[in-house]
């Protein structure tokens, strides 16, 4: 492995290279999914690669190749240089990565039980068993998924970087989709858009009670079909742990990102509205506000050893005090601030280039035990669990879908309503935030679906919440 | 490149291997270039090569499926016999009906290599000519041209042979000044066949004209959809209820329709994959021929896309819209084509006395599936129309809105068809819809 990543930096470096990065990388996944009672997919993917990127007159190439050996090593490397030359003949001024940064390490993801090492067998059997328990009249799909993966990388660079990590991961969910008449409503557990997923081992999908929970599930999405359409108003929103991921993951994660800020993804995700000259002194919330990026905390799906430019995992302040003092941050995008990467640049595999991405972007906890918070709140709707989201290409104009909203009635949940959206912008909806719950209630929450970039890229990031509440929060019926 | 020998050598090497009562193989082999830009400079330049193969075994009705892109004679056994394992640990599906039988395939034009092998150099003077342009007018560019080759070869044990390679070409840009953008888009089989310039110059005149943007109210507006936006329309009901499997699960808006009317009769609904001018297949992911397919023809639902997963259930044939296996969301519609109708785009917006004209949409998400209720921004060029005539730009803008009920009565098609990809290649014209809902403004 070593002398296959050796050969991409001398014959990158030989043909004019001033820098030179190479990740050979292979994951092995697999996921199970049963759909109305039915084994709809078991699939077991196995792939490796080579990516090298490299840096020549001041400009980047990356080439990819599946053939992870000396030959492959040695094209892909010619490759990426020819690339750079080209991104030289057009570039404004050469890229500067600061200070070099020197790692031999290794990493795995502490687990208990390797996720990949538990048996096929056992796992339909659970998932088929959460299926059955979600029958009952009205639900026409039931949906349950098991992911299970291992990614072994290694990462040299011509600065003298050798890496190993092994990064283990498993999710699992459910899904009831209720129809009557013309109406469709879904519930899911525990997270939306099919699962909730960390870095660890099978552990992490026994502690869900995928079965026990089956039942709920699905007679909520009944109960979903006739409930009352949300009505229209300005009121106190509490936002559920869930939600309140996606809304820390759409309106503080990509927003912070530097490469974003900078313009890099102007054509594609948009821009963001949290530009270099804010740092410090922005109001992006209220006084109670605290929002890190930290991939170390443990289990977080955004939780690795060194990000994909070698630079350690980290935590770091995005939002203090309500203020916004940090951005999400590669070696070149941090340089041209004069600061240090806080090492966010990441790649979906071998075959795209890192770019920078969310790690784990956690709101820290406030002080409100979540009764408490409920018996202040009353007439207030608790929204909970996502069903769609949208936001605009600066990061400030926003509207969320709810698959449940309760009123909150003398102290607890109340009354159910159907089809709630809630709309805002950005630093005012946080500028509004005037309560968060106490750690007894922060969870971290798995979004392996977070898309960036041309090729496209999906990451896995996570982000810690506790339930929070918010005033002066427009709502609607999103039908 | 791999060629039809060597994947054929391949497929052929899976179907020998004993032990699953039927056995597909489905090679997907890809080599592809982009060049990003942003800022008027290259900041992103990449290519890369994959190959993987995909096994799907069947034992008596359990179906497991593998993949890797290991192509050695061991890396191929070992992702047959990870699909068999698959399959040995599940119950019988009773509703599986067998893999697709041999097809005649349509007959496809041959590959251009020229977009295959084209250049990093090349891909910057593309880039370039669109910088220099945006630099021209004092705007940014930013953006990314692709160019790549994909081949799909598929073979099962009941004799399903195809192969296919062919080529695309992409360029994507947006352009901006201070307060304005633009949008352009190419798509071709070829890199001659982009139209680069054409994209540029559309993207160049939005973000000049957008300038000094003002803030216009949220309610209820006519609206003149441009191409981009419609395409966002059809996007969104092929996601939710242009497949078999959504019309079956009783969630797509076609459901219970079929032979009804359920849009204007302005609406006429393609899908046609077989069209040579946009990144044609002759066969789907399980190796069945494509088919023209009918989905609203003159206002009435005519039908959805098929596998044979939900053909068969449906008593009916493969319309040729399998993904590779496994898939649980069942088939696609991918190319669609909205017919055009006679009016010009000018006439549409002389129809209005007040309303907006919508270059395109950003980041839309359905918030309600019967109804195809979207939630979603504009972006790149928004423009006050007053007594028949673009009056100024305006501030992006939230909508809500039923999509089904925006091409129901009222709605007027555009006589003009445009390639447009952000979700396929579809072709479509502008449209007028009477009432369009905006829920929200940015003024930020």
């Amino acid at each position: 492995m070593r002398e296959i990543l050796e050969r991409a930096l001398n014959t990158a470096q030989l043909l004019g290279a001033g820098y030179v990065d190479a990740r050979l990388v292979a994951t092995d996944e697999e996921s199970i999914r049963t759909r109305n009672g039915a084994v709809r997919a078991v699939q077991r993917s196995q792939t490796t690669g080579l990516g090298v990127r490299v840096l020549v007159d001041g400009a980047w190439g990356f080439a990819g190749t599946s053939s992870a050996d000396l030959k492959g090593a040695e094209s892909a490397a010619r490759s990426a240089v020819e690339i750079a030359k080209a991104s030289a003949s057009l570039k404004h001024r050469a890229v500067d990565l600061g200070t070099p940064v020197v790692h031999r390490a290794t990493y795995v993801t502490p687990h208990q039980k390797d996720p990949l090492s538990v048996s096929l067998e056992d796992k339909v059997a659970l998932l088929l068993a959460a299926d059955a328990a979600m029958e009952m009249p009205k639900v026409a799909v039931r949906q349950a998924s098991l992911v299970s993966l291992r990614r072994k990388q290694v990462f040299a660079s011509s600065e003298g970087s050798y890496i190993e990590q092994e990064i283990v991961e498993a999710g699992g969910g459910l899904e009831a989709l209720a129809v009557d008449q013309g109406e469709v409503q879904q519930r899911s557990y525990p997270n939306s858009f099919g699962r909730n997923q960390a870095t660890a081992g099978y552990e992490f999908v026994e502690s869900m009670d995928l079965v026990g929970q089956a039942p709920r599930v699905a007679e909520e999405a009944v109960m979903l079909l006739t409930a009352p359409l949300c009505p229209e108003e300005e009121t106190t929103v509490i936002l559920g742990p869930t939600q309140l991921a996606l809304q820390v993951h759409e309106s503080c994660g990509h927003p912070t990102e530097l490469d974003r800020a900078l313009g890099s993804e102007a054509a594609y995700a948009g821009t963001s509205f949290l530009m270099p000259d804010m740092l410090g002194d922005f109001r992006y919330g209220s006084d109670i506000v605290n929002l890190v990026a930290d991939a170390t905390v443990p289990g977080g799906l955004g939780t690795f050893g060194y990000d994909d430019e070698g630079v350690p995992a980290q935590c770091s302040y995005l939002v203090r005090d309500g203020v916004f003092v940090g951005y999400l941050m590669s070696r070149e995008t941090a340089a041209t601030l004069g600061m240090a990467s806080n090492g966010a640049m990441r790649a979906s595999g071998w075959d795209r280039i890192p770019l920078v991405r969310m790690t784990n972007i956690n709101l820290e906890p406030g002080d409100w035990a979540f009764d408490d918070l409920l018996a202040d709140s009353d007439g207030a709707l608790y929204l909970e669990m996502n069903k769609s989201w949208s936001i605009d290409d600066k990061r400030l104009n926003f509207q969320f879908g709810t698959e449940v909203a309760y009123r909150v009635e003398g102290g607890r949940l109340g009354t159910l309503y159907r089809n709630a959206v809630y709309t805002g912008i950005t630093p005012r909806f946080w500028g509004d935030c005037d309560a968060i719950c106490n750690r007894d209630h922060w969870a971290m929450w798995g979004t392996a679906n977070c898309g960036k970039g041309q090729p496209g890229q999906v990451a896995h990031v996570g982000h810690g919440v506790a339930p929070a509440r918010f005033r002066r929060v427009q709502v609607r019926p999103g039908t | 490149m791999l060629g039809k020998e060597r994947a054929r050598t391949i497929l052929e090497q899976v179907l020998a291997l004993g032990g699953a009562g039927e056995t597909e193989a489905l090679l997907l082999a890809d080599e592809a270039a982009l060049t990003r830009f942003a800022q008027n400079a290259i900041h992103q330049n990449v290519a890369q090569q994959d190959t993987v193969l995909r096994v799907r075994a069947v034992l008596d009705g359990r179906v497991g499926v593998a993949s890797g892109n290991d192509l050695s004679r061991e890396g191929v056994t070992a992702v047959f016999d990870r699909a068999l394992q698959a399959a040995r640990v599940q119950p019988p599906d009773p509703q599986f009906a067998g893999l697709p039988q041999p097809h005649p395939y349509p007959t496809l034009p041959e590959l251009e290599e020229a977009t295959a092998s084209v250049t990093p150099a090349a891909r910057a003077e593309f880039v370039g000519h669109a910088c220099a342009k945006a630099e021209g007018s004092h705007l940014v560019a930013a953006g990314a041209l692709e160019t790549g080759l994909r081949e799909v070869a598929v073979a099962n044990s009941n004799g399903v042979l195809g192969y296919h390679a062919g080529s695309s070409a992409e360029f994507v840009t947006v352009i901006m000044g201070a307060d304005s953008s633009g949008y352009g888009f190419a798509l071709a089989n070829t890199l001659s066949d982009l139209d680069v310039e054409a994209a540029v110059a559309r993207a160049v005149d939005k973000a000049l004209t957008g300038r000094a943007p003002q803030v216009f109210p949220a309610g209820h507006y006519p609206v003149v959809l441009e191409p981009d936006a419609t395409a966002d329309l059809l996007g969104s009901m092929a996601y939710t209820s242009f497949g078999a499997l959504q019309l079956e699960e009783g969630s797509s808006f076609l459901t219970r329709r079929l032979g009804q009317p359920v849009l204007s009769s302005a609406v006429t609904i393609t899908d046609d994959a077989l069209n040579p001018a946009i990144l044609p297949m002759p066969f789907d992911f399980e190796g069945s021929p494509k088919t023209r397919v009918s989905i609203i023809d003159g206002g009435v639902a005519t039908g959805v896309v098929h596998d044979t997963y939900t053909a068969s259930r449906a008593g009916t044939q493969s319309t040729g819209h399998a993904f590779p296996a496994p898939n649980p969301y069942g088939p696609r519609a991918t190319h669609l084509s909205l017919a055009p109708g006679t009016a010009s785009v000018s006439d549409l917006v002389a129809s209005i006395d007040e309303g907006l004209l919508i270059t395109r949409f950003h980041y839309t998400r359905v918030v309600h599936r019967p109804t195809v209720t979207v939630t979603g921004m504009t972006r790149d060029g928004t423009f006050l129309i007053r007594d028949g005539e673009i009056a100024h730009p305006v501030r992006n803008l939230r909508f809500t809105q039923s999509y089904v009920q925006a091409l129901q009565d009222g709605c007027v098609i555009g006589a003009e068809q445009r390639l447009c990809g952000e979700y396929g290649p579809y072709l479509c014209p502008a449209v007028y819809i009477p009432e369009f809902h905006f829920t929200g403004v940015t003024d930020f």
